[in-house]
C-alpha cells in the first residue's frame, strides 16, 4: 500500500521547470510580438517618407529637378539599386526611432512608340520627361528593408513625342539583320534606338524634320532622306560591310634549348669510339650550362640517370648557338676536329653494336634546379621489340635503333635536313622532328659554342596563341596544335598582326590586299619578345559613329592612340583597368570618357571596348547675389532650339560649368532656374560656341535668393522631439500671449511675408527665408499640464544673406 | 507483503530547498508580471499612437489636396496651441461647398464639416501645426502632427510624422 500523500521534492522541481518553460516561452513571444508590430510601422512611416519626398521634388519647376550625375550602388539589396550621390544626395532621418535612409535617383527618360520608358545618360540634350525614382531604406532586426516610389515629371513646355521611326537594318548583299547598329536622329541626338537581334529598331521623337543616320563598326555608315515626321515614317536601311579577307600563317615559340644531335658511337681517327650530344638553342638569351642544365640517359630496360660531366670547357651557350657534350675533348667527324665544351669519360649512350640488344634508348636535357625537362629524345628498335623509355609524342620509329656510326639530327623545320638554319624544329613529336642519318658515316661534323651562329626557322608551335589584328574589324582567333592559324574578316589595308602567347608575342605588319575576299600569308611568325601585358582593344567614334583618329586611350599609365579608323589597341598591365579615351581631354574638341572594371589578361585580347566621345563644348559663367558674394546651387540651364542642352549648378564660389552631349557648336541661351520671388539681372545671356570652345557666358546678378534659419530646439538639455512651432518674418508681432497671425488671404496677401516650418524629430529646424534681411524669429512650445496646453515663446533676430545658413537655437 | 517505505513526512534539508525555490520564484514574479505589464502598455503605445498619426495625417493630407487654396485660414482654438487649427472650403462630388476644419482641442484631433460639432478623430495629440513654408504662396502647405501616449511611470512614447509641402490643387 502507498502511503505516498502530497507531492514529493522532485515532482515539485519538474512542474517548476514545466512551468518556467511555458513563461518563458510567453516571455519569447512578446519579442516576436513587438517585431510584428514594428514591421508594419517601418513600412508605413517610410511610405510617407517617400511620398513626402516625390510632393518635394515635383513642386520644384521642371529644370530644378535635377537629374541625378554622381550614381552610388547600394550592396544591402539583392538586386541591387541605384542611387543618387549628387546633386541630390542621401539624407539620413531618424522617425519614431528607426533610421531611415532616404535616396533618390532622377533619370531623363522618354516613351518609345510604344509606351515604354527608355533611360537616357543625364549628359544627352533634355527628353523633356525625367523620371523621380525615390527609394526609403531602414533595418529590420538584421534584415534591410526599403519602399521604392516612382513618379514622372514632365517639361510643361516640351512637344509630346507623339511621332515614331521605325525599321530594320540589314546587310547588302546577304539580307542578314544586323543587331547593334544604332539609328541617330541627326537633327536631336537624345532620339535615337539600337537594333535588336532582328535587325529592327523604333523610337520616338517630336513631329518635325530629321534625317536618320544608321552606324556599326565593321560598316559603311548610311544616312536616310529628309523627312517631315508626322505620325509614323518607315525607314530601312542596308548597311555594307567593310571588305575584309584572311591572314594565314604559322605562330612558334622559341623558349627552351633543344637537342640537336645524337651520336652513340663512332670511331675517331685513331680508333676512339666517340659518342657526343649537341645542344642547339633558339632563343634569344644566352644559356649556362654548369650546375644549370644536364643530360639524363636511359636505355631500354634500364633506369633514368644523369651523366656525370667531369670538366667544363665552356660554359655559355649563346643565342642562336650550339653547345658539345662528347666523352672526347676533340670530337673528329667528317674530316673536321671540334673541340668538346664538356666532356665525360664512360661509354653511355648504347649503341647496337654494343650487344646485349642494346640500341633502343632515350636522351632528356633538363634544368638542374627543379628538374624541368627542357627537351626529350626517344629512339626505338622494333627488330628487338624495344621502345624508347621516354620520348615526346612518338619515339623516332628504328627498326635497329642507334647504330655504331649514325647521326640522329633534328630538323631545321617541316621541310627536313638544311644545315643553313639552325635545327630548332620541336614539334613534340620524336618521330617527326628527328632523322637519323647513317650514309658516309657521320654526315657533318658537330657543332660546339665557338661556332656560327644559325638563324632559326622554326621552334615549337605555339598552339593556343592569340592572334589578332588592330584594324577594328576582324574579331581574334587562336592558333591550331599545329601553330597554323587562320584569321577571318580582316579589312583591307595595311595592318599589325599581333600574335601572343601569354608571356611572349610577336608584332608584325602585313599587307591585306585591297580587294574583298582576299588571302593573306603572314608566314612563319615567332614569339620571341617577351610580353607583360594584356590587350585591350575597341573602337573611339564621335557621336555621328564615325571614327576619330588620333585620340589618346590610356589605362593604368600605359597610352596608345587610335588610327585613322578610330580602332585602337591597348597594350594594358594585366588586372581589372579603366581605359580612358581621350585621356586627359588630349583633343580638346572633345570630353574623356572612361570605361571600368576592364579586365586585361596576360597575353590575352578583351576586345571591345568602344567609346562614343561628347564634342567637348563648355559654358562657364558666374552667379551672384549682388557682384561680389557668390550664390551657391542656382541651376543654370543651356538652350538651343527651346531645347535643354545640359546644364550646371553653381559651386560654394558660384562658378557653374555646362557640358555634355549637346554642348558643341551653335548658338546657346544660357538661362539660370530661378525659384519664385527670385529675379536674376541679366535673365538670359545668349553665346556663340565655336568647335571645342571653352567660353565664359557672363555673370548673373540674382536677387531675391533663399537663404536658411537653422537650429536645434531644447528642453532643458534634452532636444525637443515632438515639434516647436518657429515663424520668421520682417514684420514684428505682438500682443499677449503672443501668437503667430491668423493665416487667410489677407495676411498672405500682405507685403509682409511669413515663414514657418515645425521642428522635426530629431529637435531640429530648418526655415528657408529670402536672403538679404534680418528677421524676427519667434518658436512657440507646448507642455500639456492635464489636458491644459501651457504654450511659451521665445524670440530672437537674424541677419540671413542669400545661400547662406544662419544658426538660432532656441530653448526651455 | 511489501515492505512500506520509512519517509513519512520531509527532512528538514529537504523543506528548506523547498521554501529556497519559492523564495525565488516568488521574487522573480513580480519583476516578470511588471515587465509584462510594461510591454503591453508600450506596445498598445505604439500601436495607437502610430495608428492615430497614419490615420490621421492621410486623412487631413487628402483632404487639403481638394481644398480651394484662397479660403484656407490657419489659426488656433482660444487657448490651445499656435495654429493648431485649419479651416477651408472644399467641394463635394454633387457641387456644394463644404467648410472644413480640422483643429486641436486638449489633447484630441477633432474634424467638423460645416459648422457641426466636431467629430473626434484622434486621441493623444501632442502636437499639430499647419505652416506655410512661405506666407505669399497659398497653394504650399506643410503639416507637422505628433502623437504621444503615456507608458509607465511618468514615460511616454512619441512619434512624429510630417508632410512638408501639400500641393493644395485648385
Amino acid at each position: 500500500m502507498q502511503n505516498r500523500k502530497g507531492v514529493t521534492l522532485i515532482e515539485l522541481m519538474v512542474a517548476t521547470v514545466v512551468i518556467s518553460v511555458g513563461v518563458l516561452g510567453m516571455v519569447g513571444s512578446f519579442n516576436y510580438i513587438n517585431r510584428a508590430i514594428q514591421g508594419p510601422k517601418g513600412k508605413s512611416l517610410a511610405n510617407n517618407l517617400a511620398q513626402e519626398k516625390i510632393e518635394v521634388l515635383k513642386n520644384k519647376s521642371y529644370f530644378r529637378v535635377l537629374v541625378s550625375t554622381g550614381i552610388a550602388e547600394d550592396e544591402n539589396f539583392t538586386p541591387k539599386y541605384e542611387y543618387d550621390t549628387w546633386p541630390n544626395g542621401s539624407e539620413t532621418l531618424n522617425v519614431g526611432g528607426i533610421n531611415f535612409t532616404r535616396r533618390v535617383m532622377i533619370q531623363k527618360v522618354s516613351e518609345d512608340s510604344a509606351g515604354k520608358l527608355k533611360y537616357f545618360n543625364w549628359n544627352t540634350p533634355d527628353t523633356g520627361l525625367k523620371e523621380i525614382a525615390v527609394f526609403v531604406t531602414w533595418q529590420e532586426g538584421s534584415s534591410w528593408r526599403k519602399v521604392e516610389l516612382r513618379n514622372l515629371v514632365g517639361n510643361p513646355n516640351r512637344t509630346n513625342l507623339t511621332a515614331s521611326f521605325y525599321g530594320t537594318v540589314l546587310e547588302a548583299g546577304t539580307g542578314t539583320p544586323i543587331e547593334g547598329a544604332i539609328i541617330r536622329a541627326q537633327e536631336n541626338p537624345a532620339r535615337y534606338d539600337t537594333t535588336d537581334a532582328a535587325g529592327s529598331y523604333d523610337f520616338a521623337a517630336e513631329p518635325g524634320q530629321y534625317t536618320l543616320q544608321a552606324t556599326r563598326p565593321g560598316y559603311f555608315p548610311s544616312v536616310s532622306q529628309l523627312y517631315t515626321l508626322v505620325t509614323t515614317q518607315e525607314h530601312d536601311f542596308t548597311l555594307t560591310r567593310m571588305s575584309s579577307g584572311t591572314v594565314n600563317g604559322s605562330a612558334w615559340v622559341r623558349d627552351h634549348l633543344v637537342i640537336s644531335r645524337i651520336v652513340g658511337s663512332s670511331v675517331n681517327d685513331s680508333g676512339y669510339y666517340q659518342e657526343y650530344v649537341e645542344l642547339y638553342n633558339p632563343t634569344t638569351w644566352t644559356w649556362t650550362v654548369n650546375g644549370d642544365i644536364g643530360l639524363k640517359f636511359q636505355k631500354a630496360g634500364g633506369s633514368k640517370a644523369a651523366i656525370g660531366v667531369d670538366l667544363y670547357v665552356r660554359d655559355a651557350i649563346p643565342s642562336q648557338g650550339y653547345y658539345l657534350f662528347a666523352n672526347t675533348g676533340t670530337v673528329r667527324a667528317v674530316g673536321a676536329n671540334v673541340d668538346a665544351d664538356a666532356t665525360w669519360d664512360e661509354d653511355v649512350i648504347l649503341v647496337v653494336e654494343d650487344g646485349g640488344g642494346e640500341g633502343a634508348g632515350a636522351l632528356e636535357l633538363y634544368r638542374i634546379s627543379d628538374g624541368r625537362i627542357l627537351d626529350q629524345v626517344g629512339w626505338d628498335r622494333n627488330n628487338e621489340g624495344k621502345t624508347a623509355p621516354f620520348y615526346e609524342t612518338n619515339g623516332y620509329d628504328q627498326d635497329i635503333g642507334l647504330q655504331l656510326g649514325e647521326t640522329y639530327l633534328r630538323h631545321p623545320s617541316a621541310l627536313g635536313a638544311n644545315s643553313a638554319y639552325g635545327p630548332a624544329y620541336d614539334t613534340n613529336n620524336n618521330n617527326t622532328d628527328i632523322e637519323g642519318v647513317t650514309s658516309a658515316g657521320i654526315w657533318n661534323p658537330p657543332h660546339n659554342s665557338l661556332s656560327a651562329a644559325k638563324p632559326v626557322l622554326t621552334g615549337t608551335p605555339a598552339a593556343g596563341a592569340v592572334v589578332f589584328a588592330n584594324d577594328s574589324l576582324s574579331a581574334s582567333t587562336r592558333a591550331a596544335a599545329s601553330g597554323s592559324f587562320s584569321l577571318p574578316g580582316v579589312a583591307t589595308g595595311y595592318w599589325s598582326l599581333y600574335v601572343s602567347s601569354g608571356i611572349s608575342l610577336s608584332t608584325g605588319g602585313f599587307y591585306g590586299g585591297g580587294a574583298a575576299g582576299f588571302s593573306a600569308s603572314a608566314g612563319d611568325i615567332t614569339l620571341s619578345s617577351a610580353n607583360v601585358f594584356g590587350y585591350i582593344s575597341g573602337v573611339v567614334t564621335g557621336v555621328d559613329g564615325a571614327g576619330l583618329p588620333s585620340i589618346k586611350v590610356a589605362a593604368g599609365g600605359r597610352q596608345t592612340a587610335t588610327l585613322a579608323s578610330g580602332a585602337y589597341l591597348l597594350p594594358a598591365d594585366p588586372g581589372e583597368q579603366t581605359v580612358m579615351a581621350n585621356y586627359q581631354n588630349d583633343d580638346s574638341n572633345y570630353i574623356e570618357t572612361s570605361s571600368n572594371g576592364v579586365n586585361a589578361v596576360i597575353g590575352d585580347i578583351t576586345p571591345g571596348v568602344d567609346f562614343v566621345l561628347l564634342a567637348g563644348g563648355k559654358l562657364r559663367g558666374w552667379v551672384t547675389t549682388n557682384g561680389t558674394d557668390p550664390l551657391p546651387n542656382i541651376p543654370v540651364s543651356a538652350f538651343r532650339s527651346g531645347i535643354e542642352q545640359g546644364n550646371g549648378i553653381s559651386g560654394s564660389d558660384g562658378r557653374f560649368l555646362i557640358w555634355g552631349a549637346g554642348i558643341s557648336v551653335g548658338n546657346y541661351e544660357v538661362v539660370p532656374q530661378l525659384e519664385s520671388g527670385e529675379n536674376s539681372s541679366p535673365s538670359t545671356h545668349t553665346v556663340t560656341l565655336a568647335a571645342g570652345g571653352d567660353m565664359f557666358v557672363g555673370t548673373f546678378t540674382i536677387v531675391g535668393a533663399m537663404g536658411s534659419i537653422t537650429g536645434a530646439v531644447t528642453a532643458g538639455t534634452a532636444g525637443i522631439t515632438t515639434g516647436v512651432l518657429v515663424y520668421a518674418s520682417t514684420g514684428t508681432l505682438s500682443g499677449s500671449p503672443l501668437l503667430p497671425p491668423v493665416m487667410n488671404s489677407v495676411t498672405r496677401a500682405s507685403s509682409v511675408i511669413y515663414y514657418a516650418v515645425s521642428s522635426n524629430a530629431q529637435g531640429r529646424y530648418e526655415l528657408p527665408v529670402r536672403g538679404g534681411y534680418t528677421y524676427n524669429v519667434y518658436s512657440w512650445y507646448t507642455v500639456w499640464n492635464d489636458g491644459t496646453p501651457v504654450t511659451t515663446s521665445r524670440q530672437t533676430t537674424a541677419a540671413v544673406t542669400a545661400g547662406e545658413s544662419v544658426t538660432r537655437d532656441f530653448s526651455w | 507483503m511489501v515492505a512500506a517505505r520509512r519517509k513519512l513526512g520531509y527532512t528538514l534539508v529537504e523543506l528548506m530547498i523547498v521554501v529556497a525555490i519559492l523564495g525565488i520564484i516568488v521574487t522573480a514574479a513580480p519583476r516578470l508580471l511588471n515587465g509584462i505589464y510594461r510591454f503591453t502598455r508600450m506596445a498598445t503605445a505604439r500601436l495607437e499612437i502610430q495608428k492615430n498619426a497614419r490615420a490621421a495625417l492621410s486623412n487631413i493630407n487628402r483632404g487639403l489636396r481638394q481644398a480651394q487654396a484662397s479660403t484656407v485660414v490657419i489659426d488656433q482654438l482660444s487657448g490651445m496651441p499656435p495654429h493648431s487649427r485649419i479651416t477651408y472650403d472644399r467641394y463635394t462630388p454633387d457641387g456644394t461647398i463644404d467648410r472644413i476644419s480640422y483643429y486641436q482641442s486638449g489633447k484630441a484631433l477633432y474634424l467638423s464639416a460645416d459648422g457641426a460639432p466636431g467629430k473626434k478623430i484622434a486621441d493623444d495629440l501632442r502636437y499639430i501645426a499647419f505652416t506655410y513654408p512661405q506666407s505669399d504662396n497659398s497653394y504650399i502647405l506643410s503639416i507637422s502632427i505628433t502623437f504621444e501616449r503615456a507608458t509607465y511611470e511618468g514615460g511616454a512614447k512619441a512619434l512624429q510624422m510630417a508632410v512638408e509641402k501639400v500641393r493644395i490643387m485648385n
